[in-house]
């Protein structure tokens, strides 16, 4: 992977953390849930969440202007592991609250189980799958830079 | 053996080479990480994620186990069960074991055998195992310390250094290690200052969890306040305390992959602990509030502390019973306060002040028994006891003020 392909995936991502984040942050002071299609802003610790996403989208933004490419790949690397953390506590919380079941029942039903997946889903659970192939894309430019 | 300084300097000279290896170090996307997270630029936001990730980790793990598990397991099966099989019904032993024969959920039950339990199986102890998880796993993979690093600044406005973070983080879990790992401070001005902000300051993991699970509305206020309380008396005790608060020099590890033997011996070690040491004093805490229920002694403490608790705190009277729980187990006073009819406001001031009235039995032992290596028993309780005393005072009655001004009272 070259240093252009590289920033331009930076880029992206820093762009989508900062801007999700912002309103993450917008939407948690005012109170407010909004939804459009798959995706959702709000829920508890909203405010937290968007600072981390914002904190993530600046980040990445270093990276971009890091000349060294070790520092470079390191912040991406930190940027990407903010939003493994919010997002994977999300899918956690996901998958635990459709495992049980409601009055008088230990487990929910298939078709109940399933309803928990179909989202929509906060935006750190959407920019987990791109976080997660720039670390893969970065960890295996490294291993070729022995 | 007696050798001369150049004698001395050669052999210096030869296990030097034979045991240290040169070269130029090669920076890898570790070292730079574990580099990032304790600049204040990068570390800070990163901490902020750890600190989402422990506190999301743990309302998912616990809330999973205690309201999809435990919550029906002990209301719909173990209370009316028990409520039915249990001879004596009417009698003070079946009131002090199971409680109230009409109680339809297990937390109003009150007794030994059904709110003691339901506490401490079901509501305490995912809290404990998701707490201890991640608090492992941040131990073994070295970022404790860089922790430590990134607070040393504002611990030192208030006489203490990074470290200090330990023993808050581990108070976090049960006050008791916490006030034992004080000792890893420097001087007995600041294991004395430490005791007491932990003991007062630092809600323990159990009563984290309740709150959690009870009132997590105003988890956020509670901590808050709590949280500023820690820095102000902090501020205050650094000045009236006379003693030096000096400076130190630590190493920080690299980051490391914890091993999942490491993390489950570690788990195992400290959840056994809470089973022998945590679990009994639950029990006996619920058997001891019953037992002085049906003497009476209830009714009459909450009768004397009434001017002060309507007056100055502005909580029911009521109050003083989770007050004397809690002397044994903060967790089942926090939770006993959900029962009493109140607003949101006293339920916040009840809570700050279960936090903040005097530590459990368990660390205010450990509070005598380090005391001895921190300028005496004698000082040391007297001391803690005028802190204490002056703390409740003066920030109970603040957060009154503060709702009475808030108009939230």
């Amino acid at each position: 992977m070259n240093q252009k392909t590289l920033d331009t995936l930076l880029a992206l991502i820093g762009v989508g953390s900062f801007i999700a984040g912002l309103l993450e942050v917008l939407f948690g002071l005012v109170g407010e849930t909004y939804t459009w299609q798959i995706l959702t802003f709000g829920g508890d610790f909203t405010v937290w969440r968007g600072l981390i996403l914002v904190s993530a989208g600046t980040l990445f933004f270093f990276a971009i202007n890091q000349a060294n490419p070790i520092q470079k790949k390191a912040q991406a690397v930190l940027a990407c592991s903010m939003i493994w953390i919010i997002g994977g506590i999300e899918i956690l919380s996901t998958v635990l609250n459709s495992v049980t079941g409601g009055e008088g029942a230990w487990i929910n039903t298939v078709s109940e189980f399933l309803s928990h997946y179909y989202g929509p889903f906060t935006p750190s659970v959407l920019l987990l799958p791109i976080s997660i192939v720039l670390v893969i894309l970065v960890r295996s430019n490294e291993a070729n830079n022995g | 053996m007696n050798l001369d300084p150049e004698e001395r300097w050669r052999l210096i000279d030869k296990v030097a080479r034979e045991t240290v290896e040169y070269g130029t170090e090669r920076s890898t996307i570790r070292s730079v990480l574990a580099e990032l997270t304790v600049k204040p630029l990068t570390g800070i936001p990163f901490a902020l994620a750890v600190l989402y990730g422990f506190w999301g980790f743990f309302d998912a793990f616990a809330g999973f186990f205690t309201d999809g598990f435990f919550v029906p397991l002990f209301d719909d099966h173990w209370l009316p069960w028990i409520q039915e099989a249990f001879p004596l019904k009417g009698s003070w032993l079946y009131y002090i074991l199971v409680g109230d024969p009409e109680a339809i959920n297990s937390f109003e039950a009150l007794g030994m055998l059904t709110s003691g339990f339901f506490v401490a199986i079901g509501v305490v102890l995912p809290a404990i195992v998701a707490f201890y998880l991640v608090i492992t796993i941040l131990e073994d993979s070295g970022y404790m310390p860089r922790l430590a690093v990134l607070v040393d600044t504002v611990l030192h406005k208030i006489g203490l250094h990074g470290f200090a973070i330990v023993p808050m983080i581990l108070s976090l879990g049960c006050n008791v290690p916490g006030v034992a790992s004080t000792r890893t401070l420097e001087t007995k001005k600041q294991r004395f200052m430490m005791m007491i902000l932990l003991s007062v300051f630092i809600p323990c993991g159990a009563q984290l969890g309740v709150m959690l699970s009870l009132i997590p509305e105003y988890f956020g206020y509670i901590m808050l306040y709590l949280v500023t309380g820690f820095f102000v008396f902090g501020w205050l005790l650094n000045k009236l305390i006379p003693g030096r608060s000096p400076e130190i020099i630590t190493d920080v590890p690299p980051l490391r992959t914890p091993t999942l033997t490491n993390v489950g011996r570690k788990l195992w070690v400290k959840v056994k602990g809470f089973f022998t040491n945590a679990i009994p004093f639950v029990l006996l805490g619920v058997g001891l509030v019953n037992l002085l229920y049906l003497g009476g002694v209830i009714s009459w403490i909450a009768n004397s502390l009434e001017p002060l608790f309507t007056g100055w705190f502005g909580i029911p009277k009521e109050t003083v019973a989770p007050l004397i729980a809690g002397f044994l187990r903060k967790d089942l006073a926090v939770a006993q306060l959900s029962a009493i009819d109140m607003s949101g406001f006293q339920l916040i001031t009840s809570v700050v002040i279960i936090s903040i009235y005097f530590p459990c039995i368990a660390t205010f032992s450990m509070i005598i028994k380090e005391g001895r290596k921190s300028g005496g028993v004698i000082k040391v309780l007297s001391g803690s006891l005028l802190t204490l005393a002056t703390v409740v005072f003066l920030w109970g009655g603040l957060l009154h003020l503060i709702g009475i001004l808030l108009g939230v009272t």
